[in-house]
This record gives C-alpha cells, sequence and structure tokens, in this order.
C-alpha cells in the first residue's frame, strides 16, 4: 500500500499533533510534518487540511507580520481541536494494534 | 536581485492558475486559501530558488489536492447537491436574503402575470387567431371568452401563489412550472410586440380615385346631351360649374378629331356640348343629332312661387 494513501486518513491528526506542540503558519507546520518523516506529503494536502481544521473550528488563526514576504497566517489548537486529537489518539493506537496484529501473524485476510 | 524579480512573477502566474481552477469555490472560502497558499509559495520559491511549478507540479493538479484536502466539492461532483448547496449559502447570505424579501413581496405581480402568460402561450401554442380591437386577448370562441380565460388564470394562479407560501411541499411543482411560465414569456412578448402595429395597419384605408375631368357618381363621362323642355337635343350648350369653371370631359386629353369651338378672340372652348368628332382627314361630323336613347319626358311647369300656394 502507498504510503500517500495512508497519509490521507491520517493527515488531521498529523496536522493537530503538530500544531499542538507549537503554533504554526502553513509551510511551517509542512516543514515540521516533513522533518517527522512524513516526506512525501503533499504541499495542497498540508494547506488544505489547516483550512478545514480551522473552519470546523479545531483550529484558531492570527496574522503575523513577515519580515520576507506576506504576512504569515499562524494556526493554534482549540479545545475542540486538542478533543479530536485526543480521540485520533485513542483510534490509532487501537488500529495501529490490530493491523500490526494482523499482519505480523501471517493471518490469511480475504475480502 | 535576478531572482527576487522572477520568483513573485512566478508565483503570481501559478497563484492565478490555481485561482482558476478553484472558480467555483464560494469567493471569501477561496481568498482565504489562496492567501495561505500564497504565502506558502513565496517560501517554497525562495528556499528552492526554482520553479514553483517544477516543484508542485502542475497548478491544476495542485488546486484539486488543495480542494480535497480542505473539503471543498470538487468541480466534478454531482451538481444537484453542489447546486442546493450553492442556492442555500446564497439564500443565507444577508443581501440575498434582502433581495429575496423584497422579490417576496413582488411575487403577486408575477403571479398575475404568470397567469395572463399562461393563457396566452396556450393560445400560442394552438395557433389561435387573436382579437382585433385588444391584441393582447386571445380568441377562444371569441374575444369574450378569451378575456374570461384570462381573468380565471389570472385568479387561479394568485390563489395558487397563495396556497404555496403555506405548502412547502408544493414549491418545487410550482418552480417548474414558473420555469416553464417564465420561458413561454419570450414568445407572448414578442406576440405582443408584433401585435400592436399589425391592429393599426388593419384599418382600410379608402383611398378614393379622383377622376379627371367630368364624372358622375366617380365614372367617367365621355359626353353630355343636353335637351329642350319641348324634346329637341340642343347644340353647343356651354357648361359651368357653380364657381365658373368651364366643365371639360378630361382636362388632359386633346383629340385632334374633337370638334372644338372657338371663341371670338381665337381661344379654345372645350365646355360645348354635346363634344362631336369630325370623320377622320375631314371637318364633317358624320350625325350631329345623335344621342342617347332617351325619351325626353313632357314637361309642365309648376306655377311661380310668387303667387304661393305652397305644396
Amino acid at each position: 500500500m502507498d504510503r500517500s494513501q495512508l497519509l490521507r486518513g491520517t493527515l488531521d491528526a498529523a496536522a493537530l499533533a503538530v500544531v499542538a506542540e507549537q503554533d504554526g503558519y502553513g509551510y511551517d507546520v509542512l516543514r515540521r510534518l516533513r522533518a517527522a518523516g512524513l516526506s512525501d506529503v503533499g504541499d495542497a494536502s498540508v494547506y488544505g487540511t489547516l483550512r478545514r481544521l480551522y473552519r470546523a473550528g479545531a483550529l484558531t488563526s492570527y496574522v503575523e507580520p513577515s519580515d520576507e514576504g506576506p504576512h504569515r497566517r499562524y494556526y493554534g489548537i482549540t479545545a475542540r481541536g486538542r478533543a479530536q486529537l485526543a480521540e485520533a489518539r485513542t483510534a490509532w493506537a487501537d488500529f495501529s494494534q490490530t493491523l500490526s496484529n494482523l499482519l505480523e501473524t501471517d493471518v490469511e485476510v480475504t475480502a | 536581485m535576478t531572482t527576487a524579480a522572477h520568483v513573485p512573477s512566478d508565483v503570481e502566474t501559478y497563484l492565478a492558475r490555481v485561482r482558476a481552477a478553484l472558480a467555483d469555490v464560494p469567493a471569501d472560502e477561496r481568498d482565504d486559501l489562496l492567501a495561505e497558499v500564497e504565502a506558502s509559495l513565496h517560501e517554497t520559491a525562495s528556499e528552492s530558488g526554482g520553479s514553483v511549478a517544477a516543484q508542485l507540479g502542475p497548478p491544476e493538479d495542485f488546486a484539486a489536492e488543495l480542494r480535497s484536502a480542505a473539503g471543498l466539492h470538487p468541480s466534478a461532483a454531482p451538481p444537484a447537491a453542489g447546486l442546493r448547496e450553492t442556492i442555500e449559502r446564497l439564500a443565507n447570505s444577508p443581501r440575498v436574503a434582502g433581495s429575496l424579501r423584497s422579490l417576496r413581496e413582488l411575487a403577486p405581480i408575477w403571479w398575475a402575470v404568470r397567469g395572463y402568460v399562461a393563457v396566452a402561450a396556450l393560445a400560442l401554442a394552438a395557433g389561435a387567431s387573436w382579437s382585433v380591437a385588444h391584441g393582447a386577448v386571445p380568441r377562444i370562441g371569441n374575444a369574450k371568452l378569451g378575456a374570461i380565460a384570462i381573468l380565471v388564470a389570472v385568479a387561479a394562479s394568485i390563489a395558487l401563489g397563495l396556497w404555496s407560501r403555506r405548502t412547502p411541499q408544493a414549491r418545487l411543482a410550482l418552480s417548474v412550472l414558473n420555469v416553464a411560465l417564465l420561458a413561454a414569456v419570450v414568445p407572448v412578448a414578442v406576440h405582443l410586440s408584433h401585435r400592436t402595429q399589425p391592429a393599426v395597419a388593419t384599418q382600410i384605408v379608402v383611398q378614393t380615385e379622383i377622376v379627371p375631368g367630368l364624372a358622375y357618381n366617380g365614372t367617367p363621362l365621355d359626353n353630355v346631351y343636353p335637351y329642350s323642355r319641348d324634346g329637341r337635343l340642343l347644340h353647343d350648350v356651354l357648361l359651368y360649374t357653380g364657381a365658373g369653371t368651364p366643365l371639360n370631359l378630361r382636362a388632359k386629353s386633346y383629340d385632334p378629331l374633337r370638334r372644338i369651338l372657338f371663341t371670338k378672340a381665337g381661344g379654345r372652348i372645350y365646355n360645348a356640348f354635346p363634344v362631336r368628332y369630325y370623320q377622320p382627314g375631314t371637318t364633317t361630323v358624320l350625325r350631329p343629332n345623335a344621342g342617347p336613347n332617351v325619351k325626353v319626358p313632357r314637361i309642365t311647369t309648376p306655377p311661380l312661387p310668387a303667387k304661393t300656394r305652397g305644396r
């Protein structure tokens, strides 16, 4: 399975985790995700995801002037975002445990 | 310095194409998305130092990824859902809501118009004839029934409009009807605008043909035969109108064979009757006493009015 396909369902959680650690603007969040090992995450995916999380109330945003180029829109996590992140953590732990068990024990999975 | 000048225009071109690919996204959402992207593109460009497109791929793909990650409906999504959502979003915006309210107040005018359009469109489709006196009224049997049909349709349409305000389920069916009638407005309006002129043009203009020369009840005369009271045909009687104008057969005609009298001063006299014609090549009138086949009645003279006994 392609990593980018795996990423699609989990990018929300990854972005929330990065922003929860420290507020960041779009390109900054992208860089930190890549630095964390998600090297193949798409630029547009990250920007789109941030906007969607913001619209859903999981992120808050504020603008800071930048020395070079346009102003930067920073994102910070909200209480709702933290709740969503906590939920994603549990779900991921559960899911990855299940999948690890399945994949490591050579069980035949029929479709 | 060259890169600084090169990079922004590269970013702007890329951004413009992304914006174009997101043309169907609501403006404020798109602007926010693009503001986010723009700042990041500048950083991408300045860090990589190369073309943004080389770094990020075609702008259309970038836009599609952005759209899907942002949870916006891709442009290929079923239009019904997108349309309904767009309409709802539009209807909820305060500016549109205000216009909709005033439209709602004007709706009864449309209801009345719609009633008329329905009758007129059906009459047009059926090829009915139209009242001559009132070009807007189709003749259904006759113009009076047409006018009644219009009144009934207008009343029914208004009743339908009032009923639909209380009955939300009826709205879909009614909006289909409205669209159909709205489309029918065009042929009806075209018909009406053409109709008003011919109504005037069909007036029959009786143009009396002016008969040159002498005429009786519009029929040209080719001669006049005066008789004396004792029944003898008179010759060379000069006739004049009340205004003293000499009477002539035809003002312009001059027949070389016509026998013309002359005044002593040598002037030609055309008002001498009966008109006679010479035999060709001569100055002889073949039958100077020829006249119509009439029997002149015997005449009695009424008593003179001076000694009135009246009658």
